[in-house]
């Protein structure tokens, strides 16, 4: 027998309010990811130049992000920034900014280990046609690229609608911070979080889903 | 130098080296018009990087290249092409052309634009087909042709056309590559090269990755080529088929082009022990 006995009664009473959570952490979700493609993808340009300098900044922005942990990443945007620059941002701001200059480290090796798998006699087979570097690159690898790509984007999407939990700590009303409201509120600490599971739980299935999806379409001239 | 039109390719007192390893070692070659070279010896003698230093796809580390009486590689002191005036071409063979010019860095000569157009006139085909993977087989042949020859769809679709039917494999004109044998694939690279209307084909060892049954009919379209008069250095293992189809015959061992000559002599009278060896070998 359980020592305590499981009730959603008083939570469920929450649901509207856990709705309104969803749809914050799947909008800073995308947005994030939006956001963290377009700085990821010109951040993996720079990677791959033959730039020493861009090289370099590129290297360390990607190694920094990836190697400092996100929450200190928020905070340091949430409050040391604003108090830094005398500026008032919005804490959606902010949380949007950190989750997005996170993502974009990763977005940016996805890119790079994308265009770089794609095999080299590619680039030899356009470049000996006299076919020129960017000619090749945007009609020859990056669509071959993209087969690599687009999968471990939709991953990055299901591990950022788990890492934007985050956000709760600086104020913002995802999901996990209403299980904290509810948990605060009814006293049913096991049950709002539990819920609180459930949903991720249900959100990161479907964007799973709808990823393999996807992926099965995208093997046309692949069918290995 | 005196413009010779029916020279598509001098090369002088040509080296690689990759780190440490000379696999090139003063090359001298000239390639005519409407001719026919085979590059033959042993795997690791230096067969396939000299093919692929001719369009630049590596770059030398000294030597000159011309191309259709323009320099593309050569030296160059303070940023500027020197002109070596016969120097290096004045009997000067075992010497390595940086002992000749230990001041001078050696550079392609060519902007990106220009190394593009140079391209498009020494096409490449390669053992491993290296067809565009995202591309059907039509596709692969008309991109040269929309993108560099600026031919609208229709165009360019007619010509493919016929470049596939000349090579056998109109009938996979819809197919990924993915799809197509080995013989196939070669086919439509061929076709590929073909379609951009090059000056020279440079073909590296363009069977070595077929199934047997499947070599003797690119080996056929080869000779059709030649047959139309179509300039090409071929490096192949497949050593009737050299002989058959050659002008001149290299044989290359160790970095060097030990000899070379008319098939007839290099096959029946080696006068080289290496040479001889390899041919013993292989025959």
């Amino acid at each position: 027998m359980l020592a305590y006995s499981l009730d959603f009664g008083p939570v469920f009473q929450y649901t509207t309010r856990f709705m309104w959570g969803v749809l914050i952490t799947l909008s800073f979700a995308v947005g994030t990811v939006f956001f963290g493609v377009i700085l990821g993808f010109l951040i993996s340009l720079m990677r791959l130049s033959r730039n020493k300098i861009l090289v370099g900044i590129s290297s360390f922005y990607i190694s920094f992000l990836r190697g400092t942990p996100l929450l200190i990443q928020l905070y340091i945007l949430a409050y040391g920034i604003p108090m830094l620059l005398g500026v008032n941002m919005s804490i959606y701001v902010s949380g949007l900014i950190a989750l997005s200059l996170n993502s974009s480290a990763y977005v940016a090796e996805i890119f790079r280990s994308g265009i770089q798998a794609v095999d080299p006699g590619q680039i030899e087979g356009a470049r000996s046609l006299g076919l020129s570097s960017s000619y090749t690159m945007r009609h020859i690898v990056f669509p071959q690229a993209l087969k690599n790509i687009l999968p471990a984007i939709g991953n990055e999407l299901v591990t950022v609608v788990k890492e934007s939990s985050v956000v709760s700590l600086i104020g913002i009303n995802d999901i996990t911070r209403i299980a904290d409201i509810v948990k605060a509120d009814t006293l049913k600490v096991f049950e709002a979080l539990i819920y609180a599971a459930v949903l991720y739980y249900i959100i990161t299935t479907v964007l799973s889903g709808l990823i393999h999806l996807g992926e099965r379409k995208l093997g046309k001239y692949a069918a290995k | 130098m005196p413009l010779n039109n029916n020279q598509i390719f001098k090369v002088e007192h040509l080296s690689k080296s990759f780190k440490k390893l000379q696999v090139l070692k003063d090359i001298s070659f000239t390639v005519g018009k409407a001719k026919v070279y085979t590059i033959i010896g042993p795997s690791g003698g230096g067969k396939s990087t000299f093919l692929r230093c001719l369009n630049l796809l590596e770059t030398p580390t000294s030597g000159i290249i011309t191309f259709e009486g323009q320099k593309v590689f050569g030296p160059v002191i303070k940023g500027k092409a020197i002109d070596l005036k016969g120097e290096l071409t004045s009997g000067l063979d075992g010497n390595d052309s940086k002992s000749i010019t230990p001041n001078a860095k050696y550079k392609v000569l060519l902007k990106e634009p220009e190394l593009n157009k140079m391209r498009e006139k020494v096409s490449m085909v390669f053992q491993n087909f290296n067809l565009f993977n995202n591309k059907t087989v039509i596709e692969n042949v008309t991109t040269g042709l929309m993108a560099l020859k600026h031919k609208t769809q229709d165009q360019a679709d007619e010509i493919a056309m016929k470049l596939l039917k000349l090579v056998g494999v109109e009938e996979k004109k819809d197919d990924y590559p993915i799809k197509l044998s080995g013989g196939q694939k070669q086919r439509v690279a061929i076709a590929r090269s073909l379609a951009i209307n090059p000056d020279v084909i440079l073909f590296d060892e363009p069977t070595s990755a077929l199934d047997p049954e499947m070599v003797k009919g690119v080996l056929d379209v080869i000779k059709q080529l030649a047959k139309f008069g179509m300039t090409l250095v071929i490096v192949t293992h497949e050593m009737s088929f050299a002989k058959d189809v050659s002008d001149e015959v290299f044989f290359m061992d160790g970095g060097y082009i030990v000899e070379h000559g008319a098939p007839e002599d290099i096959f029946a009278h080696p006068t080289q022990e290496r040479t001889k060896h390899f041919l013993e070998a292989v025959l």
